[in-house]
């Protein structure tokens, strides 16, 4: 089935169109962005349940215009005949009253150019798989897994099952754009805790399309792994700190293609001078056989879409080419200040937030090597499994990413030795440099967690790639 | 927006029970790069998250179902009662154990205390744009890019046993970036400020912090130390560590046996060479944003003891999971108030040691116990009394091995929801460079 396009947001186009029209008397450009963002969240463990909407339902507007000096907007999300008035007051107050304000505290404003749009009219509903799932159904298969999986060892303290489908319609208008979306994608998780002695480990797994449905069936057919992966993690120990050979999984390298270079390419940053990328364009930042790509249109995953959240066009920027910086991921304001073509990049936690540039589906691209020989050209060091978080440094090519385990491999072959939780950290140029071999397998990518910007502005981005060897600082 | 809702649940719920919170948003909000402002927003919206519960009985056996749903301002009474009606529905799949919602109770909700009038936002907000820029010019390092988020929230709870309370509450966040030029090349850090009041003087120093700490990064070298060495924690990384007691200690963890944690155990355990710890949660601490005197369920917070030199005095958390464990609800009380100990600040500097101000992100997995993050800035200090920045490397760690030893500083500081030690020493922690 398809995804269906909003019918609050068809029912309110017509006043949209009458605030766009009204607010072009008083500003130059004008345009709304209108979301409405809905779906279930279904959880189970071992003693509890719970149905609920999801974290980022959203319905509302966002109204961009330009003063002539900056650009000024204004989140709401009552909008009818009642409020009209009130809305527009509400745009011309933030645009015009206290901007003038700022003006006279003396807060110096960068002067923008004025948006150039081109007439642009699109339309998009997108296959969307099963549709919604009966919640009867899923909650009966739930306390099935959970059954099963309480008979699988009687290390196991607690096992958490959840699945949440995502429907979103947005649509953009201005005087010279109309585009209107409809998606949906799911995401699906287990975690399973054991514990032995008084020591509590665990280990997760998880599954997202950009489609409802086969997510859940995809994790519900993992849970007796991952009660093995948390059983072995009770035997890990630390590692010693130092630098290893390391073989990557899908997971891990998506990881580190997000933090290491995801973040270092969002070209606001560059506008900031926040990111030591802008110095490296056309240069050398990783081995040659490195490609990596962000894009709406790069993969299908929780991350694609036809438009972003300031009306451009979503696309597949290729990132990293044979190793060489080719081209950051912009909004539309900043690649206005750069002077360069808007990426599709331009996202928003939500209406009620401010659009940056940020990563869609971010990976390194396959390669031409055998997983197996790449594991067995490691004398010492560790294949690096999963990952709980990472944490960016664009202007100083910092990286840290919290990795679940990693397994021993000498000589070639892996001993079943298990380490972790691990700190992989370093220079990201030392990283992306010392990646030698990339593997043959299929394109993985995974959407099951949020994106951050520092410490806010999350947005749903999945990560991947396939397996690859490098160099890294491991503690 | 809360009295429709009750409306349209008293005609559609039946003999099932709601809860409604409730949260109104607006805000001012202005992005500088450099000394320049780039874009400013504001907004005006609603927040409504309804809960509602069912009775359910299966073989003999009663349990109480509750499912949740989220009520966008701008939806129909039709789309309302249709959400109300599917959640009824769901309410019946979902077959939890039995609680009781919270019931009103005769004493007066305090106000969050605050100086900001968000009326007159603008006028903070220049006080805040001085405050930063004037410490700007004072110093070799400088803003690179600044955020303000001037908000008020109005808050308010009302369940179906006659729950109904509200408070007002103002935020100053402030999202700082701050660079300087190194020899090599020039570096930054990031901080994010959250406020309720406007308080000069604990800005002032936070922001001061800020300024000092990136010009001590510019001159930051990547050293190599291979041995053991004591780590002295401050700020947000201190508040980490110590999220590991209140996460063991919350009924929530209790019950689904993410801890084994019993109320008389020593949390430390036994032969505590350091301080022996003490936490009490409080409702209300001096500039947090997290203040409140009644949690989503509508429960009156007070202030709770919950560790004493080292032993576990009470179970804290919600109103579902108190009930689920058997003890006394106390409610999500926000604060948390690490006392201080017995170090003296200068003389915990003394001797060879690492005095981290900041991690990339400094982590603790509450329930496994294991912690970690990248170093920023870091301060060598030497056992002959010198001292050197140095940037890189990680610290990583499990609580088990440092418990026993930390020694929590006599002075205070204030982090985002925490009172804590101004610096806490570690020994036992893995350091790789």
């Amino acid at each position: 089935m398809k995804a269906q396009f909003s019918e609050h947001i068809k029912k309110k186009k017509s006043l949209l169109k009458k605030l766009i029209a009204d607010l072009s008397e008083e500003f130059e450009y004008v345009s709304v962005l209108a979301t409405d963002v809905k779906g279930k969240r279904y959880e189970k463990d071992f003693s509890t349940s719970g149905i609920s909407d999801i974290m980022i339902f959203e319905r509302g507007y966002v109204a961009r215009v330009y003063n002539g000096l900056c650009y000024s907007e204004y989140s709401f999300d009552v909008f009818d005949e009642e409020n009209y008035d009130e809305v527009k007051k509400g745009v011309i107050e933030t645009a015009k009253n206290e901007v003038n304000q700022l003006s006279d505290y003396n807060v110096p404003i960068t002067k923008y150019p004025l948006v150039e749009e081109d007439e642009l009219n699109e339309r998009a509903e997108y296959e969307a798989g099963g549709g919604e799932l009966a919640p009867q159904k899923i909650m009966d298969e739930m306390t099935g897994i959970i059954e099963e999986a309480k008979g699988y060892s009687e290390l196991l303290v607690n096992a958490s099952i959840r699945y949440e489908d995502t429907f979103v319609s947005k649509a953009f208008y201005s005087s010279k754009k109309e585009l209107e979306q409809a998606y949906a994608f799911s995401t699906a998780m287990i975690i399973c805790f054991v514990m032995r002695e008084g020591k509590l480990k665990y280990a997760y797994d998880t599954s997202s399309a950009r489609e409802t449905a086969t997510t859940f069936g995809q994790v519900k057919e993992k849970y007796k792994k991952t009660i093995d992966t948390a059983i072995e993690m009770l035997d890990a120990s630390p590692v010693e700190p130092g630098e290893y050979d390391v073989i990557c999984d899908p997971d891990v390298a998506g990881l580190i293609a997000h933090e290491a270079f995801g973040h270092g390419v969002e070209m606001d940053m560059f506008v900031k001078n926040r990111a030591k990328g802008a110095e490296y364009m056309n240069k050398y930042v990783a081995s040659e056989v490195t490609r990596m790509h962000d894009g709406a249109t790069s993969a299908v995953d929780v991350a694609s879409y036809l438009f972003d959240d300031e009306g451009t066009q979503g696309g597949d920027t290729l990132i990293i080419d044979n190793g060489i910086l080719k081209a950051g991921i912009s909004d539309l304001l900043s690649a206005m200040q750069l002077g360069t073509k808007p990426t599709g990049n331009g996202r928003r936690e939500s209406f009620e937030r401010k659009a940056y540039a940020r990563m869609t589906n971010t990976f390194f691209a396959p390669g031409k090597d055998k997983l197996d020989e790449m594991i067995g050209s490691i004398k010492y060091g560790y294949l690096l499994e999963k990952y709980d978080s990472g944490m960016e440094d664009p202007k100083n090519w910092g990286i840290q990413c919290m990795i679940s385990r990693g397994r021993e491999i000498k000589e070639g072959k892996l001993t079943g030795k298990v380490v972790g939780p691990i700190l992989l950290s370093g220079y990201v140029p030392d990283i992306l440099k010392s990646i030698s071999m990339v593997s043959d397998t299929q394109l993985e990518t995974a959407g099951s967690g949020y994106c951050g910007k520092g410490y806010k502005e999350f947005v749903k981005t999945s990560i991947g790639g396939t397996y690859l060897k490098a160099k890294a600082r491991l503690g | 927006m809360v009295e429709r809702l009750k409306k349209i649940l008293e005609k559609e719920i039946g003999s099932n029970k709601w809860l409604i919170n409730y949260e109104q948003v607006k805000s001012k909000e202005l992005f500088f790069i450099k000394d320049r402002m780039d874009m400013n927003r504001a907004k005006s919206v609603e927040h409504c998250r309804v809960t509602v519960y069912k009775e359910i009985e299966d073989a003999g056996q009663r349990f109480l179902g509750s499912s949740v749903f989220k009520a966008a301002p701008g939806m129909s009474d039709e789309e309302i009662a249709e959400c109300i009606k599917d959640s009824i529905y769901s309410a019946g799949l979902v077959k939890n154990q039995v609680y009781s919602l919270a019931k009103p109770s005769d004493s007066q909700l305090p106000q969050i205390e605050s100086n900001i009038d968000f009326e007159n936002g603008m006028e903070t907000i220049e006080k805040t744009i001085k405050l930063v820029y004037g410490i700007d010019g004072e110093r070799t390092a400088s803003v690179n890019s600044m955020e303000i988020f001037l908000q008020q929230k109005s808050i308010r709870v009302a369940n179906s046993e006659g729950v109904d309370l509200a408070y007002t509450k103002p935020e100053l966040i402030i999202e700082l970036v701050v660079d300087c030029e190194g020899e090599k090349e020039s570096v930054e850090l990031y901080d994010m400020i959250k406020v309720s009041s406007f308080d000069e003087e604990f800005l002032k120093r936070k922001i001061e912090g800020d300024f000092i700490n990136v010009e001590k990064r510019a001159i930051a070298e990547k050293v190599q130390i291979n041995k053991e060495v004591p780590v002295v924690l401050r700020g947000a990384a201190v508040c980490e560590i110590f999220s590991y007691y209140t996460f063991k200690s919350d009924t929530l963890a209790v019950y689904k046996k993410y801890s084994q944690a019993k109320i008389g155990d020593e949390v430390q355990g036994s032969d505590i060479a350091g301080d022996k710890i003490s936490i009490t949660l409080k409702p209300e601490i001096k500039n947090s944003v997290d203040s409140a005197y009644v949690d989503a369920d509508g429960v009156i917070l007070k202030e709770l003891p919950l560790i004493k030199d080292g032993r576990l005095l009470a179970y804290h958390g919600s109103s579902r999971y108190s009930q689920y464990c058997n003890v006394d609800i106390t409610g999500e009380i926000p604060n948390v108030c690490i006392h201080a100990g017995s170090g003296n600040y200068d003389e915990m500097l003394k001797g060879e040691c690492i005095e981290v101000f900041g991690f990339s992100d400094f982590q603790m997995d509450a329930v496994t116990g294991d912690f970690g993050g990248e170093i920023r800035l870091a301060v060598h200090h030497m056992a002959d009394g010198t001292e050197k920045p140095i940037t890189g490397g990680s610290v990583t760690g499990n609580i088990e091995d440092i418990q026993k030893g930390m020694i929590l500083c006599a002075e205070s500081d204030i982090t985002g929801h925490y009172q804590h030690p101004r610096i806490i020493k570690i020994k036992g922690a893995k350091i790789s460079f």
